[in-house]
C-alpha cells in the first residue's frame, strides 16, 4: 500500500523535473517572440482592423477552430442534458432574505457587465467567452437564491439561433470572398465601436451561445436527474 | 526584488500549499473550495503575465461555474472520502 | 522560471491525485487542478519581459507578449468547464447505479456481476 504512494511521488517528481528542465533549455521564460507571434503582432491591426489581438486570432484567424470548439461545447451540453434530464416538479427551499434581496440588486448589474464585456470585446479585454461565463454565473446566482425555474426552452432556442448564425456568417463569407468566415463587411476606423466588420457580430453570437449553454449545464447539474 | 515580485512569489507559494491541502484532505467540500481558490490565484498570476482576457475567463469560470458544478456533484454523491 | 515551476507543481499535484485517490469526485478535482496548471504553463511560455498585453493602445508603442497561447487558453478554459460538467454527470450516474463513487467498490461490484441496480 505504501509502495503505491512512493511510486506515484517518484513518477510525479521525475515528470516535473524533466519537463521543467527541457522547457527552460528550449523556451526559457521571457524569451523573444516566435516568427508566428511576430507576424500577428505586426500585421493584425492592419489586416483585421481591431486593436485586441486575442479577439482577432480567436474569431478571425482561427475562426474555423472556434466553430469546432463551440461544437465541442454543444456536445458536452447535450451529454449533460441526456444523462441528467430535467425534472419539472421538485420541491424548492426558500433562500435566506439577505440572499433574496441581494440578488435583486446584483443580478441586473452582473448582466450589464456581461453585455458591456461582449460589446467591447474587440476593443478592450473581454469578449464572447468571458461574457458567456459572467452571464451564466448571474443566472446561477438567480437559480440558487430565488429557487425559480428558468425557462430552459428559450435558452435552447437562443443557443441554436446563435450557433446557426455563426455558421451562416461563415458560409456567407464563402460566397462574398471565397473563404469561410471571410470578412465581407467594411472594416471602419481602428478604435471605433463599429469597426472590424463581422468580428463583433460573430463574437456577440458566440457570447449568446456560450452563456445559454453554460446556464443549461449548471441548471441541469443543479436540478436535473431523479433523486436516489 | 520589487514588492510586486515578492507578492507574486507569496501567491505562488500559497497556491502550491492550497493544492497540497486539496489533495490530502478527506473532506471533499474543502477540497472543492481550495480548488476554487487555486483558480482565483491563477487568474491573478495571469494579470501579472499580461493576459487580461484569459484572467477574466478564468476568474469567472474557475471561481464560480466550475466550483458550482463540483459542489452540486458533491451534494449528490456524499462529501466524505472513504479511507 | 518560477512560473514554470509553479505551473508544473500544480500539474504534478493533480497527477498525484489522479494516480493515488479512489474517490471519483476527488479524481475530477485533481484533474481540474491540473487543468489550471496547464493553462498557467501555456500562458507563461508566451510571456515576454517588459511586454504589454496584446491590445493596441493609442500612442503606446511597446513590445507585446505572444497573443497565440492566450487565444488557445481562452477557449481551453471554457471547454474545460463543459467537459468537467459532463464527467461530473457521469459520476452522478455511477452513484445512482452502484450507490457509491469509490472506484475499488465499483470495480468489485462489476466483477461480481451484481450491478446493484434496484
Amino acid at each position: 500500500m505504501r509502495l503505491k504512494y512512493i511510486l506515484a511521488w517518484i513518477f510525479v517528481i521525475l515528470f516535473v523535473g524533466v519537463v521543467a528542465y527541457s522547457l527552460q533549455t528550449e523556451v526559457p521564460f521571457g524569451h523573444d517572440l516566435t516568427k508566428l507571434a511576430k507576424y500577428y503582432v505586426d500585421n493584425t491591426a492592419r489586416e483585421t482592423g481591431i486593436p485586441n489581438f486575442v479577439t482577432a486570432i480567436v474569431v478571425s484567424y482561427r475562426g474555423f477552430d472556434t466553430l469546432g470548439e463551440v461544437t465541442v461545447l454543444l456536445l458536452a451540453t447535450l451529454g449533460v442534458i441526456g444523462i441528467l434530464p430535467w425534472e419539472k416538479h421538485k420541491k424548492v427551499k426558500k433562500a435566506h432574505p439577505v440572499l433574496l434581496w441581494g440578488i435583486r440588486i446584483v443580478f441586473p448589474i452582473i448582466l450589464l457587465v456581461g453585455v458591456y464585456i461582449v460589446i467591447h470585446g474587440h476593443l478592450t479585454p473581454g469578449g464572447g467567452f468571458q461574457a458567456g461565463a459572467v452571464v451564466a454565473s448571474a443566472f446561477l446566482l438567480y437559480m440558487v437564491s430565488l429557487s425559480a425555474h428558468l425557462d430552459l426552452e428559450s435558452f435552447a432556442f437562443t443557443e441554436s439561433i446563435a450557433g446557426a448564425g455563426f455558421a451562416l456568417i461563415g458560409v456567407a463569407g464563402i460566397f462574398a470572398g471565397g473563404a469561410f468566415l471571410y470578412n465581407f463587411l467594411p472594416k471602419g476606423n481602428l478604435f471605433d465601436l463599429f469597426s472590424g466588420g463581422i468580428i463583433p457580430i460573430v463574437y456577440i453570437l458566440i457570447g449568446l451561445k456560450v452563456s445559454s449553454e453554460l446556464t443549461e449545464v449548471v441548471s441541469h447539474m443543479m436540478k436535473g436527474g431523479a433523486e436516489q | 526584488m520589487t514588492i510586486v515580485n515578492l507578492l507574486i512569489y507569496v501567491l505562488m507559494g500559497l497556491m502550491i500549499v492550497m493544492a497540497i491541502i486539496a489533495a490530502e484532505t478527506k473532506n471533499l467540500l474543502s477540497a472543492a473550495i481550495f480548488s476554487g481558490f487555486i483558480s482565483l490565484v491563477v487568474s491573478m498570476l495571469f494579470v501579472y503575465l499580461q493576459a487580461p482576457d484569459v484572467a477574466m475567463a478564468e476568474a469567472a469560470i474557475g471561481a464560480a461555474l466550475s466550483l458550482a458544478i463540483i459542489l452540486f456533484a458533491i451534494k449528490r454523491t456524499g462529501e466524505v472520502e472513504e479511507k | 522560471m518560477m512560473f514554470y515551476i509553479a505551473a508544473l507543481s500544480l500539474i504534478g499535484i493533480g497527477l498525484y491525485v489522479v494516480l493515488t485517490k479512489k474517490n471519483l469526485v476527488k479524481v475530477l478535482i485533481g484533474i481540474s487542478i491540473a487543468d489550471s496548471g496547464v493553462n498557467l504553463l501555456l500562458i507563461s511560455v508566451g510571456y515576454l519581459k517588459n511586454g504589454t498585453a496584446p491590445i493596441l493602445e493609442k500612442g503606446l508603442n511597446k513590445p507585446m507578449v505572444d497573443p497565440v497561447p492566450q487565444a488557445l487558453v481562452l477557449t481551453a478554459i471554457v471547454i474545460g468547464v463543459a467537459t468537467l460538467a459532463l464527467a461530473m454527470s457521469v459520476v452522478i450516474d455511477v452513484k445512482r447505479h452502484f450507490g457509491t463513487v469509490e472506484l475499488d467498490k465499483v470495480i468489485k461490484m462489476m466483477r461480481g456481476g451484481d450491478n446493484g441496480d434496484a
